[in-house]
């Protein structure tokens, strides 16, 4: 048997529905950092983060400005190049930048779509880091903004 | 009908030429160790992000897309050596053949042409010969490279790199000796294989 909803709860649960696939679209199109961490031997850590990047400009607000200064004061003179890096590769066809392979350890790094990816694998552990162009071109900016005054 | 067809067909070709992009140009390093440990680096940048994120590190003897280097060049006069070479036709510049090493420094064509032959350093066991060295440079890029310098000690990179561009694939420098295999080269390929 069907009952008839009250126009108030269907209009609510059409905002709701709505607001979660515009904020899913968002963040799909904003990308995430993704971050792995598997140890190799028995027992070992398996750390996944998934942090999409849309959050992560409003999370620098919340740190202390003095403290973002602070740490962000040797990497100062790197950011116009970070940025212009980050703005340029995402233009650029996706492919592998830098690879070392040792006998103990092989290190990737490649561009992937919109996003740097890191790869390490040693007997030790495998780590796998990606992140978004954009969110690395932004986070360099706020970083430049909140810098000393050049 | 056919007309308007020929001259719809021409009109399209014309501006899928002007749209289509050139293809990227990648800058290629590759050091493959022959050591124990068989170290093997690869490093692949675009070209065209090196050459706008060149101008913008200040870095203490990288500045504005031009590097210092530590050596001894007051005493010489390069730009006018090499413009010297430019307008020489090919030739044999430099020959030198001794008992540790053979090296021949010549012009072919659009070229600097540089070969190094080290005997000093002979594998006994392999006979491997030693170190081998090939530098195949384009004139225009070394004028390019001694360019705008503020100081004889200083190259212009970036002038460098954006004259590389008028080139087509191009191996620029290859080191082999018994422990490693160094090429440094250009192409249209994203990877170093």
């Amino acid at each position: 048997m069907i009952t008839k909803m009250p126009p108030v709860v269907a209009g609510m649960l059409f905002l709701t529905g709505t607001t979660v696939v515009m904020g899913g679209v968002a963040t799909y199109n904003a990308g995430a950092i993704r971050v792995s961490v598997d140890e190799n031997r028995p027992g070992g850590d398996h750390v996944h983060l998934f942090v999409p990047a849309v959050m992560v400009p409003p999370a620098m607000n919340l740190i202390p400005q003095e403290k973002l200064r602070e740490h962000s004061r040797e990497i100062q003179p790197w950011l116009p190049a970070i940025k212009i890096a980050s703005r340029e590769l995402a233009k650029c066809p996706d492919g592998i930048l830098v690879e070392v392979i040792d006998s103990n350890e092989h290190v990737r790094i490649t561009k992937r779509g919109g996003a740097i990816v890191v790869d390490v694998k040693s007997p030790e552990q495998n780590v796998h880091v990606a992140v978004p162009l954009h969110m690395v071109y932004s986070v360099a900016e706020k970083l430049q903004k909140n810098g000393p005054p050049v | 009908m056919k007309r308007f067809l020929m001259g719809s067909t021409g009109i399209l070709m014309c501006a899928a030429m002007t749209f289509a992009q050139a293809p990227e140009r990648w800058f290629h390093v590759r050091v493959d160790s022959t050591s124990a440990k068989g170290e093997i680096v690869r490093v692949n940048v675009p070209m065209s992000v090196a050459e706008q994120v060149l101008p913008a590190i200040h870095a203490k003897d990288l500045e504005g897309g031009k590097v210092r280097i530590h050596g001894k060049m007051n005493d010489v006069d390069v730009r006018a050596l090499l413009d010297a070479v430019a307008n020489a036709p090919d030739n044999e510049f430099v020959r030198v053949e001794s008992k540790d090493e053979n090296v021949r420094v010549a012009k072919s064509g659009e070229y600097l042409l540089v070969k190094v032959r080290d005997h000093k350093v002979k594998d006994a066991k392999t006979e491997d010969s030693g170190e081998q060295v090939d530098v195949k440079v384009p004139i225009s890029v070394v004028k390019a490279l001694l360019s705008d310098a503020q100081s004889k000690d200083e190259l212009n990179v970036l002038a460098a790199l954006q004259a590389l561009k008028n080139f087509g694939d191009l191996d620029l420098v290859t080191v082999k000796d018994k422990d490693q295999t160094v090429r440094i080269w250009i192409d249209s390929r994203n990877t170093a294989d």
